[in-house]
């Protein structure tokens, strides 16, 4: 999934071929190696519980095993063994981020087109905009897990509201931009309606900047996710997730901190990965942040 | 100015409405109510209909939502169900200890960036300063969450520097307050520190863009003149947002800390609130913190027209 | 994890037990000296072997206890809250008690005099109690007291009915006259709503119970501070009267020995084993994952509480659920495997059978053997015969709600979607809040099918318990039930009471308003400075700091 990503962000539409993404990839080692990182993770966590246990899969007589051989991360209370649950815990954690960050950018885009387009109705819906990030995010976490329960569905659209506005504000002020660009005024004049204007001129062009986008929420999301999943509010057990799993552990901290560490580690590397890839590809998409990456790249040369 | 400052207003009453309405409706509409909280499994219909009534809780939605309007208007945020103790009243009781989590880290957090970043700007030549810089940015990908049982884990449960969790009003007893706060605080630090510090960087970045420096430099400047005279000071303003921004959010987002921390703060209060179904205290807390949301940003944006004249409040 | 408990406060912690009542007058000493015999004679005595044990008391010096929540008042009547009970026990009294062994004995009351037809109960007060605040204990006070107790405490629910009036002889005497016999004085005993406020407090009291600047009682203790949020400080009650005889449970003379007892709001479970470990408090009631931890760790000391609560799962009556036939319901308790549910909680000292009763086995007076029998049929094939019989479709789903707010419920539901999908039955599982859940259950009746939950061990009279009353709106036939009820409330003898429990016990083993699953007991862990606690709950006004 990520592969994808980064191959979309490096094609953006029509003035560049294939060919500068070579180039680019050759002047950005950091978006390679955290690219290549990310995609491993994610392949590991997809095969290793084909070759695994049962992550579910009870022994009463290996309960809270230290991490050995056998069971690398040790076994927890019920004798689960702790390296399945955690690669079958990365596919949920990684599943729901990828999931939620589609939705969020999704829809954050879709608002930031039409706020961006229509400008009555965009200053309107801005407003909303504004007042929805004002509204405590946990709060609405809380409210929709007590809802619809704690699970998958609630955690969604959680997550999804939470981020949405963001996106939201930065696809509109491009939209903004572009909507006063002579070829999108002339598909105007030329009798195209609105919305075919929109989808024709304006959208491929936010694109790139939304797929950057979706990298760095995806970032987010991944520890929003994660804190959800510690709470008790996100996806609840016996599927485990990253932060479940750091949750059932916390129990144990003193005697087996290892139950803490390794899942919360993945994250943490995982978001770090996430916002290094981000950060890179954003100089790619974003003319100021690639004016800034050449400076200090210029700066560093000079200097050194 | 003056009007400027007054649109503002208008759009703060605005928010607050619009989360105010929301949040009544989506409240009511979520199921179980404090009545049943309160009485347990045991109680029976007549009872709970009886204390719903007591409670304000019968009668049509739109009537109790204009009552509740018309209380808000004139200032009454009414009375909390599970405390008993007018709304206002709650929330100046657990404000102080998530305002001295979110000051103290915020202040902190917001020197270290300067140093940091400055540092860097300063010595370019300097790794140590360089690698501080980047390795300040993996704070970003830390979960608060984990981070908080880590330290819990080495400074309090094994080296026994801290106590595990607790909270004293640094007020009343500062000798007992502090070692309570390092490690909640700690954590928000880093988290913080590593936020600001991006957003700093591209300032010093953006700056060193800037023709004008070229100009500088032709004329001999040097780069550590150009970078404290110019470079930093420029680049500190987006920081001043980004820290309002993230105050605000703070208020409402150290719920992780203040329950692993067992900090009686707002967060956890409306944690709290939200289990007991405590409506109205639920309401306050919630338009509090989107009142301070929109409070801090105006004031933000205010005293950056006063640092930045060319930048106009809008 | 940062969930608090709020079931705590459906589920109150508070010990009960029913008791047959003598008919003769009782008067305090002699009901005293049975209870100290009693004592004895079954298990150690509370205070006497661990004066030794713990060394001579000290006074002084304060306790710090943890409880899970801010209790918000102390309104044991409107607010069922364990906290409430945990810490108005040490500012209030009642007329009568339970003493360490579940039976009443009296505080406020110097004696007490069922009539000879049961429908009449006279109370003679103690002379010169007063409140904390100098105010001597009036019969009009109690009268008020009860009276709110009974108007508006769900625990005294089954009591509303059959009062008749509570009536002031005079200042020192209050009769309480009921329509038909009931057990007064198990009820009473047990329900820390029976506590004794002043009139006045009363008459103030609002919508959600007694305001918190009313806070007066004549127990050992009173409030010094309460900061919201954070901490109640209690401190020595300079005008307690004690009553006669040792302390036991909730009754007897309470030495009072500490200067304050500080209770600390932790919601955090995790934090509160942290803080138990490195000494931020003295008392705890940890979770049921923590027991092997606590157990491991030299520094803390364990007592498992004699009380316990019964794990169940609810069936609906109700038409829109699958579980409104009785042979679907049989299908189930023929499909549970009630032993491995309780063996996957992994802590055999806190676990026993529950052998399909609503009270402890140890509880003998409630306990009853007539469902056990039924109880332990497990017989997945016959099972899945009786589910076609009982026209379950094949594409139907079993849905099980519950709430999160303990895992063994979730835990509990696991184990039973497995056996349901060994036989190729669907199910779902579903778990709120608890005020969700309770939401769900009421306002939708029909949108469920299996509920877990939990419910004391202890009830003081059958009607209590969820296992004979089902829950409200399951659409549990009632009809046939009240006239067993009320044979149990007209017993004379313990024999015929006896009888009575096990009829009822076998009319809802019969009707399976719930299939009990197993009984989990509590525990408290303290540190080594505490002195001279039993473990009788967290019940402190007779424990000491060691010097």
């Amino acid at each position: 999934m990520t592969a994808t990503l980064v191959k979309k962000a490096g094609a953006p539409p029509r003035r560049r071929p294939l060919a500068p993404v070579a180039s680019f990839a050759r002047h950005n080692k950091t978006l390679v190696v955290a690219g290549t990182l990310l995609v491993s993770i994610t392949v590991l966590v997809l095969v290793l519980p084909l070759l695994l246990t049962d992550p579910n899969a009870t022994d009463p007589a290996r309960r809270l095993l230290s991490p050995s051989l056998d069971h690398p991360m040790g076994t927890d209370k019920f004798g689960r063994d702790l390296f399945a649950r955690w690669a079958t815990a990365g596919r949920v954690s990684i599943g729901m981020t990828l999931l939620i960050t589609l939705c969020a950018a999704s829809l954050g885009t879709f608002i930031g087109l039409v706020a961006g387009y229509f400008v009555r109705v965009g200053s309107v819906i801005m407003r909303i905009v504004d007042a929805w990030m004002a509204f405590p995010s946990i709060i609405l976490a809380i409210v929709f897990a007590v809802v619809i329960g704690p699970g998958m569905l609630s955690e969604l659209l959680a997550v999804t509201i939470i981020f949405t506005p963001y996106t939201a504000r930065i696809i509109r002020s491009r939209t903004l931009s572009l909507a006063t660009r002579t070829y999108v005024k002339a598909a105007r004049v030329s009798g195209m309606g609105p919305w075919k204007t929109l989808a024709v001129h304006v959208l491929p062009n936010t694109l790139p900047l939304a797929v950057v986008q979706c990298v760095l929420l995806s970032a987010g999301t991944m520890l929003i996710d994660g804190t959800l999943s510690f709470l008790g509010l996100g996806i609840s057990p016996p599927t485990a997730t990253w932060g479940n799993m750091v949750a059932d552990g916390r129990t144990y901290l003193q005697e087996h901190p290892t139950m803490v560490l390794f899942p919360g580690l993945s994250i943490a590397v995982f978001v770090f990965l996430l916002n290094l890839a981000g950060g890179s590809l954003r100089a790619f998409v974003d003319p100021r942040a690639r004016l800034l990456l050449t400076q200090q790249r210029r700066r560093r040369k000079v200097r050194a | 100015m003056v009007l400027v400052i007054l649109r503002r207003l208008r759009d703060l009453v605005l928010v607050l409405f619009v989360v105010g309405t929301t949040l009544f409706f989506l409240l009511r509409s979520i199921p179980g109510d404090p009545a049943q909280v309160l009485l347990g499994t045991k109680a029976s219909p007549e009872q709970l209909d009886r204390l719903r009534a007591d409670l304000g809780l019968t009668g049509p939605k739109y009537e109790q939502y204009l009552n509740w309007l018309g209380n808000v208007v004139t200032g009454d945020f009414g009375t909390s169900i599970h405390y008993q103790q007018p709304v206002l009243q709650v929330i100046g009781d657990h404000i102080a200890p998530t305002l001295t989590l979110a000051v103290t880290s915020t202040a902190i957090s917001f020197v270290l960036t300067v140093l940091i970043v400055s540092w860097a700007a300063v010595s370019p030549h300097n790794w140590v300063a360089r690698f501080v810089n980047r390795a300040t940015q993996f704070g970003l990908a830390l979960p608060e969450f984990w981070l908080a049982l880590l330290v819990v884990y080495v400074f309090a449960l094994n080296l026994g520097w801290f106590p595990t969790s607790g909270y004293t009003p640094f007020f009343a007893d500062p000798v007992a307050a502090v070692p309570q706060l390092v490690l909640p605080v700690a954590v928000l630090v880093i988290g913080q520190t590593a936020f600001f510090t991006i957003t700093m960087e591209e300032g010093v970045l953006g700056e060193l863009s800037q023709p004008y420096l070229r100009t500088a430099r032709a004329k001999g400047v040097t780069e550590r003149r150009i970078a404290i005279r110019h470079v930093l000071p420029n680049a500190m303003l987006p920081v001043l947002t980004t820290v309002g921004l993230n105050f605000a959010s703070l208020i409402g987002g150290v719920v992780v800390i203040e329950s692993i921390f067992v900090i009686p703060g707002l967060g956890t209060t409306l944690l709290g609130a939200v289990y007991a179904r405590d409506f109205p205290l639920i309401q306050g807390v919630v338009m509090f913190i989107a009142f301070l949301f929109v409070a801090v940003n105006l004031l933000v944006d205010l005293t950056y027209s006063l640092v930045n004249p060319k930048v106009r409040v809008a | 994890m940062i969930r608090d408990t709020p079931l705590n406060q459906q589920l109150p912690s508070r010990r009960h037990r029913k008791r047959q009542l003598p008919r003769r007058i009782l008067a305090a000493t002699a009901a005293v000296l049975v209870a100290a015999g009693l004592a004895s004679a079954c298990n150690s005595q509370a205070t006497g072997t661990n004066d030794g044990a713990d060394g001579p008391p000290v006074k002084g010096g304060n306790l710090t206890v943890r409880i899970a929540q801010d209790p918000g008042s102390l309104d044991a009547v409107k607010n069922t809250n364990a906290g409430v009970s945990y810490i108005s026990h040490e500012v209030f009294e009642q007329l009568v008690t339970i003493d360490k062994n579940y039976q009443p004995q009296p505080v406020l009351a110097e004696s007490y005099q069922k009539s000879d037809d049961g429908l009449a109960f006279t109370f003679t007060l103690r002379q010169g109690v007063t409140f904390s605040d100098g105010t001597p204990l009036k019969a009009a006070d109690v009268v008020a007291s009860l009276k709110y107790w009974v108007e508006n405490g769900s625990y005294a629910g089954s009591l509303k009915p059959v009062l008749k009036d509570v009536t002031a002889k005079d200042d020192a005497t209050v009769e309480v006259s009921l329509k038909r016999p009931f057990n007064l004085i198990a009820l009473m005993a047990a329900s820390a709503g029976s506590e004794i406020h002043k009139a006045a407090d009363i008459a103030a009291s609002g919508p959600t119970g007694i305001p918190n600047d009313r806070i007066v009682g004549t127990g050992p203790y009173k409030v010094k501070s309460w900061t919201r949020g954070q901490q109640i400080v209690l401190e020595r009650n300079t005008n307690y009267k004690p009553p006669k005889g040792p302390s036991s449970g909730y009754a007897g003379a309470k030495r009072a020995f500490l200067d304050t007892i500080t209770y600390k709001i932790v919601a955090d479970e995790d934090a509160v084993l942290n803080g138990l470990k490195t000494g931020l408090w003295d008392v705890a009631e940890p979770s049921h994952d923590q027991y092997d931890q606590i157990k491991s760790d030299a520094q803390l000391k364990i007592k498992v509480e004699a009380a316990a609560n019964v794990q169940y799962v609810a069936l609906n009556h109700n038409s829109g659920s699958i579980f409104s036939k009785p042979q679907a319901r049989d299908a189930m308790n023929m499909l549970i495997d009630k032993k491995a549910i309780m063996a996957a909680q992994g802590v055999p000292e806190l676990t026993q059978p529950s052998n399909g009763a609503f009270a402890t086995l140890t509880n003998k007076n409630l306990y009853s053997d007539a469902g056990k029998a039924k109880w332990e049929q497990n017989d997945p094939e016959q099972a899945k015969q009786m589910f076609a019989a009982a026209g379950l479709r094949p594409d139907q789903t079993i849905r099980m709600i519950t709430t999160d707010e303990f895992p063994q419920f979730k835990d509990a539901l696991l184990v039973i979607q497995n056996q349901l999908k060994k036989i190729g039955i669907k199910s779902s599982i579903e778990s709120y809040d608890f005020a969700t859940l309770m939401g769900r259950k009421n306002n939708k009746p029909n949108s469920w099918d299996v509920l877990a939950l939990m419910d004391d061990g202890n009830p003081p009279v059958p009607s209590y318990t969820d296992n004979v009353n089902g829950l409200d709106n399951s659409g549990y036939p009632r009809d046939k039930l009240a006239p067993l009820l009320e044979a149990y409330d007209r017993a004379k003898t313990p024999e015929e009471a006896k009888k009575a429990v096990d009829a009822i016990q076998g009319f809802t083993s019969q009707n399976l308003p719930t299939i009990t699953l197993y009984m989990a007991k509590n525990y408290v862990a303290h540190r080594p400075n505490v002195g001279g606690y039993d473990g009788w709950g967290m019940e402190f006004a007779d424990v000491w700091i060691k010097k």
